[in-house]
């Protein structure tokens, strides 16, 4: 639920070394993409991350979002932990050290528990269940109302604009026993949108409030959309219909903060944070864990946890093995013991996909890929299906399309570019660049710092020189220096991944590829797609708009070719028999009040 | 000779804020060259809208000369002990002197736990294995301990935790021992694995440096002397032999706890240890550039006195060694 993020990498980078640090459910797709990792460990070092940090960005994003920026992030520190995980020894059933009705899990550090700051993967998993807003999602990203009594009333103004009436429960209260009113809702949204708070996403997230982007450039003092109607009714009037409105309203940017609280210490008021979310923050030890504790009079019925431990360092399978964690990454080097019928953790072993995507992007401003034949081309060229089951072992599944499963619009039997090495070598003849000098020293560029790329990579690398007789060079950038260089355009061919914050089509092909968009990495502009696009904002049709959607996927995977979509992100865990209520969040949601342990 | 040390004395400590200013203004420098934008790595993966990101680089000091910059900086750390705060940790708003604290203090457990092993395990081992010159004792320890030194430390990490969680664990168990597989916060039995790969390395080199020490000392005619008196032979290797031979590593001592305070980035990396190590390499994939001068700030200080420390602690040792005015 971070900034859609792209997923963050890790600090010890392989390929998707995008990957959300610390989160782990992200975390384990960052392993899986690293599968390289035993030997990349060897040479790779110590890296940290991270952040966790990016992933979605985060990591790391530090991570931003991964990164977890960070990574990192980022992210950073799963990874290292993980590092020592490569034993796959069969354990026998240790005696459970464990307390009763207390989870313990690992991800990486937060590095803000603050709403309006948070912009990775990381910190938002741990601000979501500390604080709440209007709306929320549930772990099938459901839009639920959470401080609001019901979802909001929806009024069509004349002036094009539209009104949403929200109503909130009575017995919504911050975790100091406040109750929570209109006035706090208005109040947190222009403190988290206001020009002093430095809110890197408030812009994207509650810019389309009627006067939202005044105030937050700070022309105006108040945002005029936001409308105190009495004690417990709040109306919010957006700029237009767009149907994406009330997803965006679940993003931190629109949770309820305690404006006592922030305004008597505002950089540290976190340290201690009042929010109005099923978990109190009980203990942050720095670098080592924090500990979470629910709030007894939590408005959707208190969590029945005892409490959470989350550590930031480790998650994999060997601390599993030894009860150390009750919920564990598996990565691909683990898979296989994972994958066998019969054992323990098999039948722990868990799966369920993820809102995001694996893919090759190219800088259509930049010869030679400036030709959509010489995209096309590389793209016939990659064996995704061998590749799959050869190097990943299917833990992930294979993109056809640019929509994961389960965002809406997503099609089953959407096909992309097939795999078809003689129609490439004719593209590339056709192509302007037949024979062109530019077509040796293309440069990949991918986030990361490893010894290897990675055996992904690796492979499609080579399925470039084999099948096209081109020479592809893979260039590693430190994530640091990645999205920024990635911003300016200085890529020809990249590698990285984009997990979605909300569940509407409209967070990944709108922001990705509107022409002028911040966020548009290839450096896209079409007529076309950006007329669907506009049309898809407002249409109020829900099939019409999935079509629209639809039809701008296909322009961008087929004709254009401005993405190659590699792999659908996946979560793979090993849950304990214990752990009951559980299942791997399909991106950043409240879950762990649902949470039980059994005895 | 005291009044030649105290000159002696004086005129080093004067080089040490002056040794300081200039590590200081490299790393400075070097922060501004690194590739790699605070900002946007905070921002995350998204593209942070350009008026918020120079605002945040206004509130972060970005903005302005380098001279200026380096000039506030600088102003911070000597009036007011300012390092500034981590530009990643944002809220709540984390020092780096906070972020650090608790660290040194975890690094520095570590590292005197396993510095304190290396000396009472490596010099025992050094003695015997020059006293058992001649036999096959002498290499049969020394390369005993050279294959601890031999294993690239990122490979012991993985070995030793593999055999204390998975392989010997029954064997800790008999003590009560549930040695976890990564560091756990409250668990004192977190601390065998580091403190097994922090000191296991370095055997070897103590203990060889002590043989040296002490097979010369024996060469020297005092200890001749000493037999030829007819003291009984374990008197001489007490009283005579190792006394003599231990000098040589009271200095060493000085600089090699410097050294462990630092941490060791893979061991802490690796077992997810939140000492300074890790942090280290942590900040600098985040460009959180304010910690990374205070770590710079701190270790620097820490090796620049304890070479003055060493160099005053010669004179006390070595009667030979004098310092005084130039021409002497």
């Amino acid at each position: 639920m971070t900034a859609p993020k792209i997923l963050r990498t890790m600090g010890r980078g392989r390929w998707l070394r995008a990957l959300p640090l610390g989160r782990p459910w992200l975390t384990l797709l960052a392993l899986l993409l690293v599968a390289g990792l035993v030997a990349a460990a060897c040479g790779g070092g110590g890296d940290d991350s991270a952040p966790a940090s990016q992933s979605a960005e985060g990591s790391d994003r530090g991570e931003r979002d991964s990164g977890r920026d960070d990574g990192d992030g980022q992210s950073a520190d799963q990874a290292e932990a993980d590092q020592a995980d490569q034993s796959d020894q069969p354990r026998p059933a240790a005696p459970a050290a464990r307390q009763s009705g207390v989870l313990r899990i690992a991800r990486g550090e937060p590095i803000t528990l603050d709403p309006a700051l948070v912009t990775d993967v990381t910190s938002a998993s741990f601000v979501v269940e500390i604080f709440g807003g209007l709306v929320s999602l549930d772990p099938d990203l459901n839009i639920i109302p959470d401080l609001a009594e019901t979802l909001p009333t929806v009024r069509n103004n004349a002036d094009g604009t539209v009104t949403y009436t929200f109503v909130l429960r009575r017995d919504a209260l911050f975790q100091n026993g406040r109750r929570v009113t209109a006035a706090d809702v208005k109040w947190s949204i222009e403190r988290h949108a206001a020009p002093e708070t430095l809110s890197p996403t408030a812009i994207d997230y509650i810019g389309d409030i009627v006067g939202a982007r005044d105030y937050i450039r700070n022309q105006i003092d108040e945002i005029e959309g936001i409308q105190v109607i009495d004690e417990r009714t709040v109306e919010i009037t957006v700029d237009g219909p767009k149907p994406y409105f009330l997803a965006k309203l679940t993003y931190p940017t629109a949770f309820v903060v305690d404006r006592n609280q922030v305004e008597s210490d505002p950089n540290n008021w976190t340290r201690n944070p009042n929010g109005t979310g099923p978990f109190k923050l009980a203990e942050w030890r720095l670098g080592e864990q924090i500990v979470l504790e629910p709030f007894d009079r939590y408005h959707l019925g208190p969590a029945k946890l005892d409490s959470v431990q989350i550590r930031f360092a480790g998650g994999g399978l060997t601390q599993y093995e030894n009860d150390e964690v009750d919920i564990a990454d598996v990565n691909v080097n683990d898979i296989e013991s994972v994958r066998t019928p019969g054992t323990a953790l098999n039948a722990e072993f868990v799966s369920r996909s993820e809102l995001g995507v694996f893919y090759l992007g190219f800088n259509t401003k930049q010869p030679p890929f400036d030709d959509p034949r010489v995209r096309r081309a590389f793209g016939h060229a990659i064996d995704k299906e061998t590749i799959n089951t050869v190097v990943l072992q299917e833990v992930l599944p294979v993109a056809e399309g640019i929509i994961p499963p389960g965002l809406p619009g997503f099609d089953e039997n959407f096909r992309g570019l097939s795999f078809d090495p003689d129609l490439a070598v004719q593209l590339i003849e056709d192509s302007n660049y037949a024979g062109s000098p530019l077509l040796e020293g293309i440069r990949l560029t991918i986030s990361g710092a490893g010894a290897t790329p990675g055996p992904v990579i690796e492979a499609i690398q080579q399925m470039w020189l084999e099948n096209l007789g081109i020479p592809v060079e893979i260039q590693q950038v430190e994530t640091a220096n990645f999205f920024q260089e990635l911003d300016r355009g200085l890529y020809q061919l990249f590698n990285i991944g984009w997990i979605v914050d909300y569940p509407d089509p409209e967070n990944i092909l709108d922001l990705k590829f509107f022409s002028g968009s911040r966020q548009n990495d290839a450096d896209y502009t079409s007529d076309e797609v950006d007329a669907l696009l506009l049309q898809a904002r407002t249409e109020q049709d829900v099939q019409t708009r999935i079509d629209l959607y639809r039809r701008v996927e296909d322009i961008l995977v087929n004709e254009d070719a401005v993405w190659i979509p590699l792999f659908f992100s996946q979560t793979n865990q090993v849950v304990k028999p214990y752990v009951e209520g559980y299942v791997p969040p399909r991106s950043v949601v409240p879950i762990l009040r649902f949470i039980t342990i059994a005895e | 000779m005291s009044g030649g040390l105290l000159l002696f004395i004086v005129r080093r400590m004067m080089i040490v804020p002056p040794t300081l200013f200039v590590i200081l203004f490299i790393t400075f420098a070097l922060t501004q060259i690194a590739p790699g934008d605070p900002v946007r790595i905070i921002t995350g993966s998204r593209a942070p809208d350009p008026v918020i990101a120079e605002r945040i680089r206004e509130e972060f000091g970005l903005n302005g000369g380098f001279l200026e910059r380096f000039g506030n900086y600088f102003w911070g750390v000597v009036s007011e002990g300012d390092l500034g705060p981590s530009y990643f940790f944002r809220s709540p708003q984390r020092t780096v002197q906070e972020l650090l604290g608790e660290r040194i203090w975890i690094s520095a457990q570590l590292g005197l736990i396993s510095l304190g092993l290396t000396y009472l395990i490596g010099i025992p081992l050094g003695i015997f294995a020059a006293l058992k010159r001649g036999t096959w004792k002498d290499p049969g320890t020394i390369s005993g301990l050279m294959v601890f030194d031999a294993i690239h430390i990122i490979v012991l990490v993985q070995l030793i935790i593999w055999l204390s969680v998975f392989v010997l664990d029954d064997f800790f168990n008999l003590f009560g021992l549930n040695i976890p597989s990564l560091w756990t916060p409250g668990n004192a039995a977190s601390y065998i694995i580091p403190v097994l790969v922090l000191t296991l390395p370095g055997l070897a080199g103590m203990a060889r440096f002590v043989r040296v020490s002490v097979l010369t000392v024996m060469d020297e005619e005092y200890v001749r002397t000493a037999r030829a008196k007819g003291l009984r032979e374990r008197t001489v290797i007490l009283r005579h032999v190792i006394r003599n031979a231990m000098l040589p590593l009271a200095t060493f001592f000085v600089l090699s706890i410097l050294t462990v305070i630092s941490g060791s980035i893979f061991v802490e990396t690796l077992y997810g240890i939140p000492g300074v190590g890790s942090f280290i390499f942590r900040s600098i994939t985040q460009r959180d550039f304010n910690v990374l001068l205070g770590i710079t700030l701190l270790l620097s200080t820490l090796i620049v006195v304890g070479n003055l420390l060493t160099d005053i602690l010669y004179v006390f040792i070595d009667p030979r060694i004098r310092y005084g005015s130039r021409g002497s």
